[in-house]
């Protein structure tokens, strides 16, 4: 009895060292090479809704894109395609792809606007903003880039440079591609396919 | 385009202090530059670049296919975002020619002086070349 005890113990604890030595040591599934490199992660912004993060999207496709609302012609472009790539997907998948467009101009695009302006596209794209330490955070760990440029001669005031890309999150959150704005939405489509 | 401004991405560390500077005008033509395998040539186009437009990249180069070719394109005055793209070489059969598809990606009111800097990836090393270039 004393040795099968002893035996079920040594067992046990040569089970428990394999396992955390697996663990420790064992492959593991190889990162994304965004991820590799420190670029994407979640972020904490505002929406319609209220506060969201982008983790809240885990099993979902995201879509990132920064601009602002009063860009004239880039952002409606971007959006356009991603609207129509996300129509291309039938019901079921629709609901696992979610565009987001992080306007960097909290100052003009107010929440409740940028929903508006979003759900034009697609009932499936949405709007946030944030604080600008928030939007500085996550253009940064993006590797983006925005900075406003004065237009003395424009009622507008200022404009904004921007990135103008589309930015891939796959279902683990994890940042997956960086894509154009101008993306055909043909091979947007088949990037998201991949992924349902 | 899209795949290679995403897929290509190397994110590799890029040695600033050991690139040569390229004094040559792409907006005007092919640039001509002397490697350790001898004279290549980088060219872009459609000209003028366009910050928001895709461009073809492309480079003739004299020596044995390098095992890989790509480009980092950087802001001279402010940090742009990250963005690189690898070149593929135009035909398997001729290692002479390679070629991408890249686009600035950022929609600017004004002007902006960007850093290209191309990087040669050899067995024993890499050779860094730097150029310089407006777009719009």
């Amino acid at each position: 009895m004393r040795n099968l005890l002893l035996y079920t113990f040594l067992g046990l604890a040569v089970a428990a060292g394999a396992y955390v030595s697996f663990e420790l040591f064992g492959p593991k599934a190889p990162l994304p090479k965004y991820a590799q490199a420190g670029i994407g992660g979640d972020f904490k912004l505002t929406s319609v809704e209220g506060e969201i993060n982008l983790s809240d999207y885990k099993g979902e496709i995201v879509l990132i894109y920064f601009g602002f609302m009063s860009c004239p012609d880039v952002c409606p472009t971007s959006m356009g395609v991603m609207g129509t790539a996300i129509r291309q997907l039938d019901d079921a998948q629709q609901q696992k792809v979610r565009g987001l467009f992080i306007s960097v101009d909290p100052q003009r695009d107010t929440p409740a606007e940028l929903h508006a302006y979003t759900q034009y596209f697609s009932d499936r794209i949405f709007g946030a903003t944030g604080t600008k330490e928030q939007i500085d955070a996550i253009v940064k760990q993006y590797g983006a880039y925005y900075s406003f440029v004065e237009m003395e001669d424009s009622a507008l005031g200022y404009t904004v440079d921007h990135s103008a890309r589309i930015y891939l999150i796959d279902p683990n959150g994890q940042l997956a591609d960086i894509l154009a704005h101008d993306i055909n939405p043909v091979e947007l489509h088949e990037k998201l396919a991949a992924y349902l | 385009m899209a795949a290679a401004l995403g897929s290509a991405l190397w994110l590799q560390q890029r040695g600033e202090s050991d690139a040569t500077v390229v004094d040559c005008d792409l907006l005007v033509g092919p640039c001509e530059f002397t490697t350790n395998a001898g004279v290549a040539w980088l060219e872009l186009g459609p000209r003028p670049i366009s910050s928001a437009s895709p461009f073809q990249v492309n480079v003739s180069y004299p020596g044995d296919a390098p095992s890989n070719i790509w480009i980092d394109l950087q802001g001279k005055e402010m940090y742009m975002g990250i963005n690189q793209v690898t070149l593929e070489r135009t035909d398997e059969s001729q290692s002479k020619h390679w070629k991408a598809e890249a686009n600035l990606g950022i929609c600017t009111t004004g002007i902006m002086r960007w850093v290209l800097n191309l990087i040669l990836e050899q067995k024993d090393g890499q050779e860094v070349y730097r150029f310089e270039f407006d777009a719009r």
